[in-house]
């Protein structure tokens, strides 16, 4: 292989690297509940009157959306949520249960993240038990994805291991033959000894 | 390049060299197995996910089995990323360690299964999130055949060819240098690597065998199946064969590939049972499954008689002498069974894919496969003839 070619070579690597440093931050950063809700929605679940804060909308679609849920009015007892993402018609997906933990700022409030697999309409179900017994509310969230790369770009893409593993294997079998490697398909004994064993000699200054 | 070992006149300490040849060993003996359990874990991994895939869907990003894919593809990468970085360094200081090292890009030096276990696991890691975007275009999918799961199962069988290479080289220079112990580990290693790298690969044979990828050309119907699987299995076989002195080491790898697939069928269903109650998520409408898909659908039965047959061609070839024209036409004989589907659930696969497709349509398919052996044979003799030749080679 050229030395030019080593060069390129590691230089995509080092680009491919901090895309995906990048992509690994990203996604990180959109779990994270900002400061400002980027849409608040008013529900009624049942006898319970809530808030629903969204952090990212529209939604990026193969990204978990961060969210609040928090009473409207003071509740005496505790309140338990629960919440899943169901992908509305025509949506390719299947019903994901968001994951939620207490709120600490806000009494009997939760913060979570729902999983947003697919672009579309989705619809965020949100459940509510309590001692004024329960409710569910329904809230659409639009869910939207960077623009789509075309098929034949996504399959070349794809193929580039396999067009890689084909390089290799050429310039494998080019080294092989460069060195006069036919000894390989030759007889060769079981167990062997190495091709071209050492001499005592030099096993002993290697051991030492 | 072996050859600088023990021919350099420019050694002056020989404590310092053995020191240095011995932690070069251990370093490449453990960077490879490391690489190897990146590789099995994805392969184990990859076995539930398409379980889940297939009876649950595609929910969260980071459900258990995506965790396990992506463990196994850091843990390869970082292995391969902290392997070149310590032996470039001490290629600098040392240079019979650089004279047993493949030089990269005028800047680092490492065993050449480092590279590519390195790039191959960046490649990995980079299919996924591409995997995550599009399925948000275009929804779930329980097809294999689609651009960044390639892209992922390739990139994850060329970690397990990376560390194939490695194991492989340090065995072959622990074998120069005397030291039994770190030859036999590197030689095990090697085998279950390869198997590692045939049960990885044979992912893509699966939608080979579904009447939707069938082939319609010109009034006849054909299945790339028999080619694939043609170019895959002689191509790891032969070339683990003409590597490892080892009389049983086509068949080795094929019995191990058989034992992860074991390990899958143990594992997977209940594992499946339990996410679905710890995520209280429900089956789709096919329902619960009692039994691993991949286990249950493994389309690389025949495989085993084409490893002993390898095995038993390799043996007489060395005690006869036969030329390696002789030896090549007898490893493509030998292999040629391998074209035909044979799977754990449908043993009379074969004759349902000739009421499919009609006889021409499975000849011509099978003709193809006659093509695949010869090149995957062919690509076989020479990779082993290449891996003789890396750093611990002659």
């Amino acid at each position: 292989m050229s030395r030019l070619f080593q060069r390129l070579l590691l230089a995509v690597g080092g680009v491919a690297l901090l895309v995906l440093l990048a992509e690994i931050g990203f996604s990180l950063a959109a779990t994270t509940h900002g400061s400002t809700p980027a849409r608040v929605v008013h529900v009624q679940a049942g006898p319970y009157p809530l808030t629903v804060s969204l952090y990212t909308y529209p939604a990026n679609a193969g990204f978990a959306l961060p969210f609040a849920i928090a009473p409207q009015q003071p509740q005496t007892g505790t309140l338990t949520f629960d919440a899943t993402s169901i992908p509305g018609k025509g949506v390719d997906a299947t019903p994901i249960h968001a994951s939620l933990s207490p709120d600490a700022q806000v009494r009997n409030g939760v913060q979570g993240t729902a999983e947003i697999t697919v672009k579309g309409l989705w619809m965020l179900q949100v459940s509510v038990d309590g001692p004024a017994g329960q409710g569910t509310a329904t809230i659409p969230v639009e869910a939207t994805a960077p623009p789509p790369l075309p098929l034949w770009l996504g399959w070349a893409i794809g193929f580039i291991p396999l067009a890689g593993l084909l390089a290799f294997l050429l310039l494998q079998r080019r080294q092989a033959v460069h060195e006069g490697n036919i000894r390989a398909l030759a007889p060769q004994r079981e167990d062997s000894q190495p091709d071209l064993p050492l001499s005592d000699a030099q096993k002993a200054v290697l051991q030492e | 390049m072996a050859k600088t070992l023990t021919d350099t006149g420019i050694v002056r300490n020989s404590s310092d060299l053995t020191l240095s040849l011995q932690s070069v060993l251990r370093l490449r003996l453990v960077t490879g197995f490391v690489a190897l359990l990146g590789a099995l874990l994805f392969f184990l991994g990859t076995s539930w996910d398409i379980q889940w895939h297939s009876f649950v869907g595609r929910d969260r990003t980071l459900i258990p089995p995506h965790e396990i894919m992506l463990t196994g593809v850091a843990l390869s990468g970082i292995a391969a990323l902290v392997a070149v970085l310590i032996e470039t360094l001490w290629a600098r200081r040392n240079v019979a360690i650089a004279q047993n090292s493949t030089r990269f890009a005028d800047a680092f030096s490492s065993p050449l299964g480092a590279y590519v276990v390195g790039f191959a696991a960046l490649n990995a890691a980079l299919a996924f999130p591409l995997d995550a975007y599009w399925h948000a275009l275009y929804g779930i999918d329980v097809e294999i055949w689609a651009p960044f799961h390639i892209m992922f199962i390739v990139g994850m069988a060329l970690v397990a060819l990376g560390a194939l290479y490695i194991l492989a080289s340090t065995a072959r220079l622990a074998e120069r240098v005397g030291d039994l112990l770190i030859k036999r580990a590197g030689y095990i290693g090697a085998i279950i690597a390869w198997a590692c790298m045939l049960s990885i690969f044979a992912f893509l044979l699966f939608d080979a065998l579904d009447e939707s990828t069938f082939i319609h050309l010109g009034g006849v119907t054909m299945t790339v199946f028999p080619v694939l699987a043609a170019l895959l299995v002689p191509w790891v076989l032969v070339s683990a064969r003409l590597v490892v002195p080892w009389r049983w080491t086509a068949t080795s790898i094929v019995g191990i590939s058989f034992v992860l697939v074991v390990i899958v069928a143990l594992y997977v269903p209940p594992a499946t049972d339990l996410l679905v109650k710890l995520e209280h998520l429900s089956y789709r409408k096919d329902g619960h499954v009692g039994v691993s898909v991949v286990a249950a659908e493994w389309p690389l039965l025949t495989s085993l008689i084409v490893a002993i047959l390898i095995d038993v061609v390799t043996m007489l070839a060395r005690r006869r002498s036969w030329s390696a024209t002789r030896q090549s036409v007898a490893l493509v004989l030998a292999s040629v069974i391998v074209c035909l589907p044979l799977m754990p659930i449908r043993p009379q696969l074969t004759l349902n894919m000739i009421d499919l497709m009609g006889i021409a349509g499975f000849g011509v398919s099978l003709l193809l496969g006659l093509l695949g052996v010869w090149a995957g044979t062919w690509f076989g003799q020479r990779m082993g003839a290449a891996i003789l030749h890396t750093e611990g080679g002659v």
